[in-house]
């Protein structure tokens, strides 16, 4: 019996990805389990395992298309088996790139290939019904009723968004064909990148607060330290890494901070999971160091490395995207000294990292050229007033300036 | 104790007066009997022992009618029920009373066994033209034998039609019509909405059994309420109203036949839906309006409904628990913030 390979849905927003690879040719034995083909979902790309043991007798999606969901890309059976003919009525997906379209009716259709099991969306029958009514994907809609619920006002939400964008029904869109799948991973990054700052900036009570911190005693720190740690660990630690170490001491100290509003009232955090923005030319993902506050510098600055790569190769796991409780952003780099970072929701705050830059300064009756950054921090204010924000932020500064704070426990 | 001081009725005529609830019926109950020879009121002390009755519904009657048709019963509710059965069936309209509808418990062979039974049995050869009033409910401290809301009791028994109105205006309508209908109707009062006004039209009318009646418009959320919950919800609606949330107010008023139409109807436009009443939630008439409902209009949902009921315990003597067993406005905006968070 030949066993159709399913593209997976590997995310909960997911309904359609790239195939990138294939990394067995047809006609090759593959065992299960065994990786099999690599695909792209809205913000990584991922390895697949073979689901069966036997021959890849036919792949019939070529890498560079995109298909929705659940979409048969290849068979896998013994030599001389049949081939299933693909569902879809006549849709014949195989080497032509341009035939990759809707696929998705044919998956529901009568003697289609069973669908891998759905994780099982949380909506409202009402949303369900309109949703349906409209053409939309459920699975790509974010929940905001009583525990995380698809609501009816997350559907209306979502099928004003789609007029606004002018779009059609997503079953309506011809899936592009291969040179223009980085576009479309752009795309659909853009779209939740877009849905997610307006929802931040209209969900929450954003303000921005800004002090300067003086960097002299951190930048003798690293220059001394940097060396050595490179020797040892082969790692440098950036000034970003000083600033998420210190965040997350910070963090642990002013847990008010590290909390989220949740309807009827404020949920405080156990844990602190820092996201660290990193910029593509397609757009920007943030990935999270887990408990970051339990973490060495040393750590520090080889995890957000090694994130910060895989992240511009779109290689992060769709979990490795999740749970952060703060984020650190900088824009230093691009000579900037200050700005008003957005939320990312739904954390509570999001510091933005300046340049270093040498400045004049007052110390004591005397002007001393020292090294300086500004630091922005973004507050919740329905989770957090103005004070307590002001003290973690002044915490934070404390312990850069204070930097040998950042090699304590 | 909070005794519901909304008065509200539906569509009343410009001449309407403001009578107690306990006066509408009276004034139901009088226009019949001068109507029509046949309808006569039986029960305890509700001729010459207490002047009408403990709450007055019959008071006056006595000494229009006589004592041939308002008479005083012996304290068996039994017997009360057995003998309007009997009379119902000889061609006679009874209007037979229970003092408090915790005894209709007593009474349940005739009610359920006979009266739900006979037209059915004799081909609809024999008719039991009776009604079984009794008024029920909490909010008098009267502890956990005289308080209890039993209504679902009687809506689990084909054969039976039951009636719960909560306003003056809609008491009168529905007593003519419950009198009227030819089949024994269970028509049940509150105690606590006994001395609640509203303005009520004179004469003669009625109040269809199974239309329900919307005591006030909503957008966000539907709260079905009986008796006294309605004018509990009215008054959430009020609160609520002041944050932005608009609640459908829809009063059944009869349970069975239920008008199961109109409640879906609101639930499509709302998609949120709470039922009340003091009756204890579980096996309560609030989970069959949820599952027809659900089964009518589950496409419409927006939410899972809620039930704000009676806690599953007898009624509190002590006040403070009464009210605690009961539900109270305050429940219903807590359900409807929840519902529409």
């Amino acid at each position: 019996m030949a066993t159709p390979v399913l593209l997976p849905k590997l995310g909960l927003t997911q309904d359609e990805g790239t195939v990138v690879r294939w990394l067995r040719p047809e006609g090759s034995r593959v065992t299960k389990g065994e990786p099999l083909f690599e695909v792209l979902t809205e913000k990584a790309t991922l390895e697949v395992e073979s689901p069966a043991t036997g021959v890849l007798l036919r792949i019939l999606v070529p890498e560079g298309a995109t298909v929705p969901v659940a979409t048969p890309i290849a068979v896998i059976g013994e030599p001389g088996e049949e081939i299933p003919p693909a569902p879809g009525a006549g849709v014949s997906v195989a080497p032509a790139a341009g035939a990759a379209s809707p696929a998705v009716e044919g998956s529901a259709a009568p003697g289609a290939p069973p669908s891998p099991p759905r994780g099982r969306v949380r909506i409202s029958p009402r949303a369900r019904a309109l949703a349906e009514a409209a053409g939309l994907d459920v699975s790509t809609l974010v929940g905001t009723g009583p525990d995380g619920r698809i609501v009816e006002r997350d559907v209306q939400r979502a099928l004003e968004e789609r007029a606004a964008r002018g779009g059609a029904a997503p079953a309506a869109q011809p899936a592009p064909a291969s040179p223009a799948a980085s576009a479309g991973v752009s795309a659909r990054m853009r779209a939740v990148i877009a849905r997610r700052m307006v929802e931040s900036l209209r969900e929450s009570a954003q303000l921005t607060l800004t002090t300067e911190v003086d960097m002299a005693e951190a930048a003798r720190m690293r220059d001394e330290v940097a060396p050595e740690l490179e020797r040892r660990e082969g790692v440098r630690p950036t000034y970003t890494d000083l600033v998420i170490r210190a965040t997350a001491l910070a963090l642990r100290e002013h847990p008010a901070v590290n909390a989220r509003w949740e309807g009827e009232g404020i949920r405080r955090l156990e844990e602190i999971h820092i996201g660290v923005a990193v910029a593509l030319d397609e757009g920007l993902l943030v990935p999270v160091l887990r408990h970051a506050d339990r973490m060495s510098l040393a750590q520090i600055a080889r995890a957000v490395r090694e994130l910060s790569e895989r992240a511009r190769a779109l290689r992060l796991r769709p979990e490795e995207m999740q749970g952060s409780t703060f984020t650190v952003t900088n824009l230093g780099m691009y000579e900037i000294d200050a700005f008003t970072p957005i939320l990312n929701p739904p954390e509570s705050g999001i510091l933005g990292v300046g340049r270093v830059v040498r400045r004049p300064v007052a110390v004591g009756e005397r002007v001393e050229v020292r090294p300086t950054v500004v630091l922005s921090l973004t507050f919740d204010h329905r989770v957090v007033d103005g004070a307590p924000a002001a003290q973690f932020l002044q915490r934070v500064k404390h312990i850069l300036e204070h930097p040998y704070l950042l090699l304590l426990p | 104790m909070s005794q519901p001081t909304v008065e509200a009725a539906s569509a009343v005529p410009a001449e309407a007066r403001i009578l107690t609830y306990a006066e509408a019926l009276n004034e139901a109950l009088r226009l019949e009997m001068r109507r029509d020879p046949r309808v006569f009121v039986m029960g305890e002390d509700v001729a010459v022992w207490g002047g009408g009755g403990v709450f007055g519904v019959t008071r006056g009657l006595l000494e229009e009618f006589g004592p041939q048709r308002v008479r005083d019963t012996p304290i068996s509710e039994e017997a009360i029920a057995a003998l309007a059965v009997g009379a119902a069936m000889a061609g006679m309209r009874p209007v037979a009373e229970f003092m408090y509808a915790d005894f209709m418990t007593l009474a349940m062979e005739p009610i359920v066994n006979q009266a739900a039974k006979i037209r059915y049995m004799f081909g609809g050869k024999a008719r039991v033209p009776v009604v079984f009033r009794a008024q029920e409910g909490a909010g008098r401290g009267n502890a956990a034998q005289h308080s209890q809301s039993l209504e679902a009791w009687f809506c689990h028994v084909p054969g039976l039609k039951v009636v719960t109105p909560s306003t003056p205006a809609d008491a009168k309508g529905l007593l003519i019509a419950a009198i009227r209908d030819g089949n024994p109707v269970v028509f049940l009062e509150h105690k606590v909405l006994y001395t609640t006004k509203g303005p009520v039209p004179p004469g003669e009318y009625t109040v269809p059994l199974g239309v329900a009646d919307c005591k006030r418009e909503g957008r966000d959320v539907t709260c079905v309420g009986i008796h006294t919950m309605v004018h509990k919800a009215l008054a959430a609606a009020e609160i609520l109203a002041r944050e932005g949330i608009e609640l459908e107010v829809i009063d059944p008023r009869t349970l069975v036949p239920l008008d199961l139409d109109t409640i879906v109807a609101s639930v499509r436009k709302t998609g949120r839906l709470i039922v009340t009443h003091e009756a204890v939630e579980r096996a309560g008439f609030g989970a069959e309006i949820i599952a027809q409902v659900t089964s009518a209009a589950f496409d419409a949902l927006d939410a899972p409904p809620v039930r704000v009921c009676g806690k599953n315990v007898p009624v509190p003597y002590s006040a403070p628990l009464e009210a605690a067993a009961l539900p109270q406005v305050d429940d219903i905006v807590a359900a409807a913030r929840k519902l529409v968070a």
